[in-house]
This record gives structure tokens, sequence and C-alpha cells, in this order.
């Protein structure tokens, strides 16, 4: 597919597959072309050209009802809102039309007293906690998450890693932490000036290779 | 950025729309009615009162601004997190941007259509205008400041009418202000017709029959409703759920109308108390304002979509609202002076179209 933003070519015919069940690492330095790639496969924003298929659908059909299916976690400090936390556990279960089982969040990611806050009173890491949340709390077939560990301290980090572990569908992780994509990643695709150009099998040293691939 | 957003030409035909409104407004005033400079002097004065407390009012939503619930909504504003710049001086920097924006954008070219029509006579009116506008700047300031002290979080969000609706409802009233900022804009705008039906001799028709037209009336003015509905958030901050930007615009229609038919109605009774009208009359003005409320939301929304805020700013944008305007609501105003001879089904068949009207268009508007 390709995708241009005026005269910036953002993805340049970048092709590629993933298959069900795998972790996959999308790696490639700031401006590469990964969030791009992440909106118009989650039916975002639309592709100039290229044909696309995410579980067994165009993205630019119906949206909307792709995004029911998925688990999206955006590189943002999301949710800004008059919100408490609780309630925005209600409003992501109204709108998934399934219940958060708010116990066991609160005790994977330390919630402990946060709910009540509103969420733009909470700190950046906790908001990024709720988002997690929102993520992965309806067991969706296909995760996309762009950036995961922004913000989060050290053994929050590692509890996300479970969490990505412990989810036994697919996962499509875009990030520039090369460390995290060799611990949890099953396959990986550098990414640069919006190519896809490496797929990597096995993740075993994968600083050295990725630095290979960008000496700038 | 307002040049960016409609680019220049567009941006340029702004001040001269106001010109031109002005030159024509002021020339039907002096040349063709029995009114006077004294009225335009007046008017002016006014009008600098009513711009400078809509300026104001971006106190009440300014400390939320600057706590980044609003997203980056500016370089200006989000600079107070990563710059060595105190939010006082921000939001201070802010209001002087505004002062000079409606100072060359609608007081100047205000002035120089009721110049070239009357000439310096009017020259006291130009010194009311700007003497209002300052005087309206600081007083809503003054009043935004002390609502801070209002609490805001008895709501609790509730799916009752969906949950975006739930949302948009409790951002509204937890953002700084409450409900009252809202209030306190519909008390400026309805302010604006009862010192015009009340103190201006050749408005004093309305005083006939002031409960219907001012049913009318609030309805719409509501608009000012829907652009506080649509300050909190935006379509791009939902695009990770299953949610797209047409979901969020039925939701802010939807919410326009839970927040603004109450505000609106205790308007209405309370104007109700000054001038006890018949059943019919009370009947009459609360459907007039369901109606234009209905028209107002479903015009707003088809011309604005979720950016009200910014787009009525486009003046072509602003002259289809203007024009769109005076084919229902002057009509409805007219048959409202004259009601008691006999137009009850003339103006209940209007006000029935108005809302189907409205209706459709709220159905047809795009985010």
């Amino acid at each position: 597919m390709e995708k241009s933003f005026g005269d910036l070519k953002a993805l340049k015919d970048i092709s590629f597959e993933i298959n069900k069940g795998e972790i996959v690492g999308f790696l490639g330095p700031n401006g590469a072309g990964k969030s791009t790639t992440i909106e118009i496969l989650t039916g975002q924003i639309e592709r100039d050209s290229g044909e696309l298929e995410v579980l067994g659908q165009d993205p630019e059909d119906d949206p909307v009802e792709l995004r029911s299916r998925l688990g999206i976690l955006p590189e943002r400090e999301d949710p800004p809102s008059f919100l408490t936390g609780r309630e925005y556990f209600e409003f992501i279960s109204d709108i998934r039309d399934e219940e958060v089982d708010e116990a066991n969040w609160i005790e994977r990611l330390h919630l402990e007293g946060k709910l009540d806050k509103l969420t733009h009173n909470l700190s950046k890491g906790e908001r990024q906690k709720l988002m997690i949340v929102q993520a992965f709390f309806h067991k969706p077939e296909l995760v996309f998450i762009d950036e995961p560990m922004t913000n989060l301290d050290p053994v929050i980090q590692e509890e996300v890693k479970q969490i990505f572990d412990d989810h036994s569908e697919t996962i499509f992780l875009c990030t520039h932490n090369v460390n995290l994509a060799e611990e949890v990643c099953d396959k990986v695709f550098f990414i640069k000036n919006g190519e896809v150009v490496e797929e990597i099998e096995d993740t075993q040293n994968l600083r050295e290779k990725f630095l290979n691939n960008y000496d700038y | 950025m307002h040049s960016e957003i409609f680019n220049g030409r567009s941006f340029a035909m702004f001040p001269l729309t106001i010109f031109l409104i002005s030159f024509i407004g002021s020339y039907g005033l002096i040349e063709l009615s029995t009114l006077g400079a004294n009225t335009l002097t007046q008017i002016l004065g006014f009008l600098g009162l009513f711009m400078g407390l809509s300026v104001g009012a971006i106190g009440f939503w300014s400390r939320d601004a600057m706590k980044n619930i609003l997203g980056s909504y500016n370089l200006l504003v989000y600079s107070s997190r990563t710059l060595p710049l105190s939010r006082r001086k921000l939001l201070l920097s802010f209001l002087l941007m505004n002062i000079i924006y409606y100072t060359v954008f609608f007081l100047a070219p205000l002035s120089i259509g009721a110049i070239l029509v009357s000439g310096l006579s009017v020259f006291y009116g130009i010194g009311l205008l700007f003497g209002g506008f300052i005087a309206g700047v600081l007083a809503a300031i003054v009043l935004s400041n002390l609502s801070t002290k209002v609490p805001g979080y008895s709501i609790s969000y509730s799916n009752r009418f969906g949950p975006l609706v739930g949302k948009n409802i409790v951002d509204i009233m937890r953002s700084t202000g409450g409900i009252l900022k809202v209030f306190f804009s519909l008390t400026v705008l309805t302010g604006l017709y009862w010192f015009i039906v009340l103190y201006f001799p050749f408005a004093s028709y309305f005083l006939q029959n002031p409960l219907i037209s001012f049913g009318v009336l609030i309805g719409t003015v509501s608009l000012t409703v829907y652009n506080w509905i649509n300050r909190f958030d935006d379509a791009k901050d939902y695009i990770y759920l299953p949610i797209d930007s047409k979901m969020v615009l039925r939701a802010k229609q939807k919410s326009f109308l839970l927040v603004s038919v109450p505000l609106t109605s205790t308007f209405l009774f309370g104007a109700f108390l000054f001038y006890s009208g018949s059943y019919i009359e009370i009947i009459l003005s609360l459907t007039a304002s369901l109606s234009t409320q209905i028209y107002t939301v479903g015009l707003g929304s088809y011309l604005t979509g979720l950016k009200p805020n910014y787009r009525l700013f486009n003046p072509k944008v602003f002259l289809k609202y203007l024009g769109a305007n005076s084919i229902f609501i002057l009509p409805l105003l007219m048959i409202s002076l004259f009601i008691e001879n006999g137009f009850y089904l003339e103006f209940l068949g209007l006000l029935g179209l108005t809302a189907f009207i409205g209706f459709v268009l709220a159905k047809t508007a795009k985010p």
C-alpha cells in the first residue's frame, strides 16, 4: 500500500503479511511510517493505493465494524477527559458492549485508589494504564499497539509484557524500542522512510541488526 | 491560524462582510427609517458590550485548555507546559490576541461602515463600541473567575442516552464554570433581545407579544449551546474505538437538545414571571423555542459539523447561516408580532416546517 500527505510520501509500496497468533514488531525510527501504517490498517485513514485485508476485510469497507473486533492502543496522551477512571471503564464497556473486569485490571496495573480521580488529573503513566486496559479488556482478535511503554515505570512495563504474553491472539506492535521488540516479538519488520527494508524471523541480537539498517 | 484554515482570500472576506453588513444596516437605519444617528450610537455601544462579553468568555474554558483537556489545542496554550511562561501571562496573551482580532476584523469594519453612512456624527457611537467592548471583556473575565467556585462534580456519567452523549454531558458539567458558563452565554444573548425591546422605541412592537417572539429568539441564539458542547473533544479522540465521526456528530446533536431545552425553558419560565401571558401564549412560546432549537442545531451542524467554533468565522459559512436563518426566523418573528390577529395556524405551520427542515438538516449534516 501507499500513502502520501501532500508532497510527503509516508508509505512507499509497503507490503507484508502477518499470521494469526503472532506478535509482530514494526520497528523503525521516528517518522518512518509506523503510526501511519496502524492508522491505515485500523481504518482511521484511507490509503492512496494498494490492496489490504485485516481479519478478512478491507478496513475502508466498514472501519467501525472492524474496530469493534480490534484493540487499538494509540500513541497519545489519552484519555483527556472529565470522566473518572471508573467512568472511563463504564464508557468503554458501553461502547464495546462488554464489561471491564475492573478488579483484575486494578490488581495487574496497580490502579488502586486511582479510578475515582478525573482522568485528566492522573499522571501520564496512569492514563497510559487505562489505555492499555481499553485495548485488551474485550479480548480482541487482533491488537494494534503504538509505543506501549511510554511513561510506564519498569515494574508496570514487565506486567504489560506479561499481558502481551497472556493475550493469545495476534498483536501488531509499532515501536522504536529494540529491546522490547526482541523480548516479545515472534517476527519483526524493519521500516525506513515508508518502506519495509527487512523481515526478521529470528529476533535474537535485534539491536545489532537494527543498527545495521539504520546507519543514517 | 484562521488564514491557514480558511485560506487567505476567504479570510480577508470576513471583515469585508462585516463592513457590508454594517454599511447596509446603518444606511437602512439612517436613510430608510425614521430613526436617527442617536439610535445607531446606542446600537454600536451595545454591540461592543456584547462582543466584549463573548470574547471575555474565553475565561470560562481557558483553565481547561491550559490543563490540556483539549489536547494540544494550539501552540500558544500548550506552551505553558513547555516554556517558562506563566498561565496568567499566556491567558493575557490569548486575550490580547482576541482583542486585536476582534478590533481588526469586527470593530474596525463595523466602525467604517457606520462612519461612511452617517459621518462623524456617529463618532460618539464608535467610542461606545470600543468602550463597551473593553467593559464587556473585563466583566466576562470577572464572572468567569467567580464561576470557578461553582462545583460541577454532582453529575455522574450515565449511558441512558448513549455513551457519547453521557460523556458530552459530563464534559460540559464538569469543565470550568459548569453549566453556568452556558447559562452566561445565553444570558448575554437574550439580554441583547430584552435590552433592545425595552429601551429602543423602534423595537417596542415586540412588547405587544414578547413571550412568543422571545421563544423564537432564544431557540435561535441557542447555537451558543452547540458551540459549548463542541469545545471539549474532537472526533479524532475516539478513533481508536469503534466510533466514527458521524456517531460523534449525532451524539453532539442529542447532547445539544438535552442541555439546551431545559436551559432555554428556564429562561422562558423566567420571562413568563415578568410577562404573565395566556396559556396559549406560553404553549406557543415553548413550541417556538423547541422548533427553532431543532432548526438551530440542524443548521449549525449542517454548516459547521463538529467545528462550529471556528467554521462559523468562514464568511461563506457565516453568510449562509444568516441567510438560512432569515428564511425561517424572520418570518416567525414577524408573524409573532401579529399573531393575535388570528395567525395562529400560520405560525404553528411555519414552526412545524422549521422543525422539519431542522430535522432534515441534522440528519444530512456531516462532521
